[in-house]
């Protein structure tokens, strides 16, 4: 699965783990955390984000999934806009609040995992075992996350359970179209030292059935050439060393074999394929004051794609290209908490991206660098935050970026109001600037500033029922969006579009108890205009919304639970999306109705726990597109079955 | 849209009915779509949105998604290019491996001819036989059945065959290299369907016309060395003058320069048959069949994806593709450049067709 030059790095870390592992036993008895004042939660980042918009997919949610990929659990679990090329596994991108697939960082516990030459992230490729939470940050503040937030930011978050003792998981699927999936996991360790790890195998077919619409009374077809193989392991190593150092390290491997079905329309194009692996490795060191926190964190990143295409007659790859991609990153930051109310945070970070492949001359290097601060206020009641970046990059340019964040919770009636005004950009990636033909180095980098506000509030009874209302307004300028265009010969990524991005997003949730039955209710709304402001001379663009962003999205999640039987409906509306700048109507994508069904029953038998689920994936066999002519899945059902082994320590058994 | 699609046949009626000429009954409704300007809108590569636009010449309006507005369904994906064949059209969809045949009068689908590789330009021989280019690296000429629509024979050819010509009893296929590289023509035989001559001409022949002294003029793209990806090796363009009976050459003009790879595609000719229009980079130039070189002045200095001379007036239909993310632009010019008006049309328009 990886190459020879990865390796070393794997087998390191391997002896690195069991050698901390050596170490903590070693030191075990001598661990004293002084950490009374100071809530370390997730990463730095992440916890100062409380002022924007987000969404949590804790572990409950996930479980309905099980081991999915991320556009799968996306598509399933938020309101987002996700667009996949066809089944499972397909090219998937995320365009948050009207921007591109590119505006949206992933973050794996903290560190960017975008592509450095295409600057966004294959959905799909990602699998949710990879991590222990998923928290989507709307419009993520550029100054805390860097390059390429104007979407927001998409945290993976792996973090340790000090009170673990032993856990393992067992997870087998099957469904629909030859879906099979099986997984383990195992975590293991006590409160000095945390040992995660696990692994999946997938395969799926992918030969649904669909209307082909492009034939003469749009017959139904059966997908060909979708078959998916693919395959991840995760370890994490979580370690509390003697006066107060800790440690994370991580590490990520996945392969993934993808035939590429061709559009409904293209008939009985060469087949073709697509390999993706990816390595991915880090490691933070914290140590931990009384009242300050250093933090130093490294990785190293690789990702390779290779694509062929095979001749429909004889079978014999007669074309083939490689794109391999890596990156380094180092940083250094300090946090100081003077008093129970105040907190300052300054650092720094370097990091190196690289490129090779049959597109690009030789290797493409790029070199980047940062320097940032950030001061937060909190109070009972209030909360106040402003972050400041330096970004420094190859060539000598800088960019600064600003931000400002306010939280108040009014007492005595749950509300909470919160505002955020932010500066973003995003840097030109490798293939936008190196792609032969056509990159175009003078690239300039989109800029834009960015508020919301929004509002929160939630009520609890003493029967046990709960109430949560949020609505949230947004306001976004995009500037320099890039966009590739025709230029005489080939195509070339040019600075062409001003993209205003205004909206609004509404939810709301209530649960509660009927005798032994608790009843859930969620449901999301979303109203986005994302406008192409630009009125180019020969009428080549509107000032309409861009295309593949739908202005009314809906959400809404029923539940009933009872005694370790759940049933879940879901139903979920994405409007009409233009596919051209001109709005063509013939050329629009129908809205579509999509609604899931699951039942599941629970087993517990002391430390053990058995879940059998049963799923029905687009219940109501809607057929759709979320990309043009390429067909999505129609109804599907998937059985499956998770045995999880929980042995916490004595003490925590024993309160 | 589904609104649109069910009055989308009243909608074509009433076109019908608006574009009737009142001097001449014939060109009425009951004509349907059999004189006009079919332009072919090629879309964005992958996304299935090609289309055909279709023009009456006295008119300043197009029809366009033509073929999905009648028959209710998309065209697909790199609609290529159009020709008619008696009553017959025939729609080149490239990256939908197929030709879809419809009425010339109604404009519905009569017929698909699929499972092709790589397919390009069909060529009417007569009313009941029809050839077709294909193949971008080895290539062949199908033979058409114009009745059934059935593939009666196969010719082999050059490299990547493009747009032919009907000389006497003689069809002569540009082999364009494809993928490749080649510097041929292919003559084939009408009667047998049996290639009979192959002829050398410059680097990579795409398009040819035949000018009032019946000299050959073959459009020459130049030589291209792919590494990869990437452009290893590039040779200039040439306008090919030869003799269509044998071959032979009577002079080659250099065109263009290096590193423009790609230009030209396209080669018209005025109804004279004396100015001969081809595209390069930087516009649309014009040469005089008597002239032994390019004029560097750009008749139209503006970069057009494909053109056509009206076969009547002899104007100019330059086709503007200036983003494959929205409509393109028919541009009409008279035969001496100045702009007369510019019509909306489909998403790449590349290939424009006088009936």
């Amino acid at each position: 699965m990886m190459g020879k030059n990865r390796k070393p790095a794997f087998i390191v870390f391997l002896l690195t783990t069991f050698f901390f592992r050596w170490a903590v036993d070693l030191y075990a008895q001598d661990i004293i955390i002084p950490i009374e004042q100071i809530t370390i939660s997730g990463y730095a980042k992440s916890s100062q984000s409380g002022s924007f918009q987000s969404i949590r997919i804790d572990s409950l949610q996930k479980g309905r999934y099980a081991i999915s990929d991320l556009a799968t659990l996306l598509k399933s679990e938020t309101n987002i806009n996700v667009t996949q090329y066809g089944g499972e596994g397909s090219l998937s991108s995320i365009r948050l609040r009207g921007s591109g697939p590119s505006h949206t960082q992933v973050n794996w516990n903290g560190i960017p995992i975008n592509s450095p030459t295409t600057g966004s992230i294959d959905l799909s490729l990602v699998s949710s075992l990879m991590a222990d939470e998923v928290e989507l940050i709307y419009g993520a503040s550029g100054s805390l996350f860097g390059s390429g937030t104007f979407g927001g930011s998409l945290n993976l978050i792996n973090k340790p359970d000090w009170n673990n003792r032993l856990s393992f998981m067992i997870f087998g699927e099957a469904g629909s179209w030859n879906h099979y999936k099986t997984g383990v996991g195992v975590r293991t360790g006590n409160d000095s030292w945390q040992y995660h790890a696990g692994g999946y195998l997938q395969s799926s077919r992918n030969n649904y059935t669909y209307r082909n619409t492009f034939m003469p009374g749009s017959p139904v077809e059966r997908r060909t050439n979708d078959t998916l193989k693919t395959s991840g392991f995760q370890q994490h190593l979580f370690l509390r060393l003697p006066r107060s150092w800790s440690v994370q390290a991580g590490m990520w491997l996945q392969d993934r074999d993808k035939d590429l079905p061709a559009a409904m329309s293209s008939g009985y194009g060469n087949p073709a394929n697509q390999q993706d692996q990816s390595f991915r490795l880090f490691t933070r060191i914290s140590k931990i004051w009384k009242k300050s926190v250093l933090e130093i964190v490294g990785s190293r990143f690789a990702d390779s794609l290779l694509y062929t295409e095979y001749a429909r007659t004889t079978n014999q790859a007669f074309r083939q290209s490689g794109l391999y991609s890596g990156s380094s990153s180092a940083g250094l930051s300090g946090r100081w908490y003077p008093s129970n109310t105040l907190t300052f945070e300054a650092g720094s970070e370097v990091e190196s991206q690289k490129a090779r492949g049959s597109s690009f001359t030789g290797i493409m290097t790029e070199y980047r660098g940062a320097a940032f601060g950030s001061a937060r206020y909190k109070t009972e009641h209030l909360t106040f935050m402003t972050g400041l970046r330096q970004v420094l990059l190859s060539g000598s340019q800088t960019r600064t970026l600003y931000s400002l964040s306010a939280r108040y919770e009014v007492p005595g009636i749950n509300l909470l109001i919160r505002g955020q005004a932010s500066n973003k950009f995003r840097l030109p990636t490798l293939n936008e600037r190196f792609w032969q033909p056509g990159g175009n180095p003078s690239l300039l980098p989109e800029t834009g500033t960015g508020v919301e506000s929004g509002l929160e509030w939630g009520q609890k009874s003493e029967s046990g029922s709960e109430i949560q209302l949020s609505t949230t307004f947004f306001f976004q300028d995009i500037h320099n969006w890039v966009q590739w265009v025709p230029s005489g010969t080939y195509w070339s990524p040019e600075n062409i579009r001003f993209v205003r991005c205004q909206g609004f997003e509404a939810s709301g949730n209530y649960s509660g108890k009927i005798g032994a039955v608790r009843a859930t209710i969620n449901s999301t709304y979303s109203f986005t205009e994302s406008l192409d402001m630009n009125i180019l001379s020969d009428n080549t663009r509107l000032a309409g919304q861009i295309p593949y962003v739908p202005r009314h999205q809906v959400q809404s999640r029923f539940s009933l639970a009872f005694r370790g039987f759940e049933g879940f409906l879901s139903y979920r509306f994405t409007g009409s999306r233009y596919t051209t700048d001109d709005h063509d109507p013939w050329l629009m994508l129908k809205p579509i109705h999509i609604a899931d069904f699951s039942m599941s029953h629970k087993l517990f038998l002391k430390e053990n726990e058995v879940l059998i689920s049963f799923r029905v994936n687009n219940l109501l066999n809607h057929s759709y597109q979320l990309i043009r002519a390429y067909p999505a899945p129609g109804r599907s059902f998937l059985l499956s079955m998770n045995y999880m082994f929980n042995q916490k320590s004595k003490i925590y058994a024993d309160n | 849209m589904q609104i649109i699609r069910s009055i989308a046949p009243f909608i074509v009626s009433a076109f019908m009915l608006a574009s009737c000429n009142p001097d001449n009954p014939g060109d009425s409704d009951e004509s349907g779509f059999q004189h006009g300007a079919f332009i072919t809108n090629e879309g964005a590569f992958g996304n299935s949105n090609g289309s055909v636009s279709y023009l009456r010449q006295d008119s300043s309006e197009s029809v366009n998604h033509l073929f999905e507005m009648v028959n209710g369904r998309p065209l697909g994906d790199v609609v290529q290019s159009f020709s008619i064949a008696g009553t017959k059209g025939f729609i080149v969809v490239n990256n939908s491996q197929k030709v879809e045949v419809v009425d010339l009068k109604s404009f519905e689908s009569i017929g698909i001819i699929d499972g092709l590789e790589y397919p390009r330009y069909i060529l009417a021989v007569n009313e009941e036989k029809a050839y077709l280019s294909v193949g971008n690296f080895t290539g062949q000429i199908l033979v058409i059945d114009v009745a059934t629509h059935r593939i009666t024979d196969t010719i082999p050819c050059g490299m990547g065959p493009e747009h032919m010509i009907l000389y006497n009893d003689q069809v002569i296929v540009a082999n364009s290299g494809g993928w490749g590289n080649d510097s041929t023509l292919t003559v084939i035989d009408t009667h047998s369907d049996k290639v009979i001559a192959t002829w050398n001409t410059g680097k990579n022949p795409t398009d040819m016309v035949i000018d009032r002294n019946d000299n050959l003029w073959v459009l020459c793209k130049g030589k291209v060395v792919w590494e990869g990806w990437n452009i290893a090796f590039e040779s200039g363009s040439s306008l090919w003058v030869g003799n269509p009976d044998n071959g032979e050459v009577i002079r080659e003009i250099s065109i263009g320069s290096i590193g423009d790879f790609y230009w030209p595609q396209s080669i018209g000719i005025d109804p004279k048959g004396k100015n001969i229009y081809f595209l390069e980079a930087g516009g649309l130039y014009v040469i005089n069949y008597q002239e032994q070189t390019q004029n560097p002045e750009a008749l139209v200095a503006k970069t057009f994806y494909g053109f056509g001379v009206d076969p009547e007036t002899g104007r100019i239909y330059g086709l503007s593709a200036p983003s494959f993310t929205a409509a393109g632009w028919l541009m009409r010019y008279e035969p001496t450049g100045g702009l007369i008006d510019s019509i909306e049309v489909g998403i790449g328009p590349n290939h424009i067709v006088f009936n």
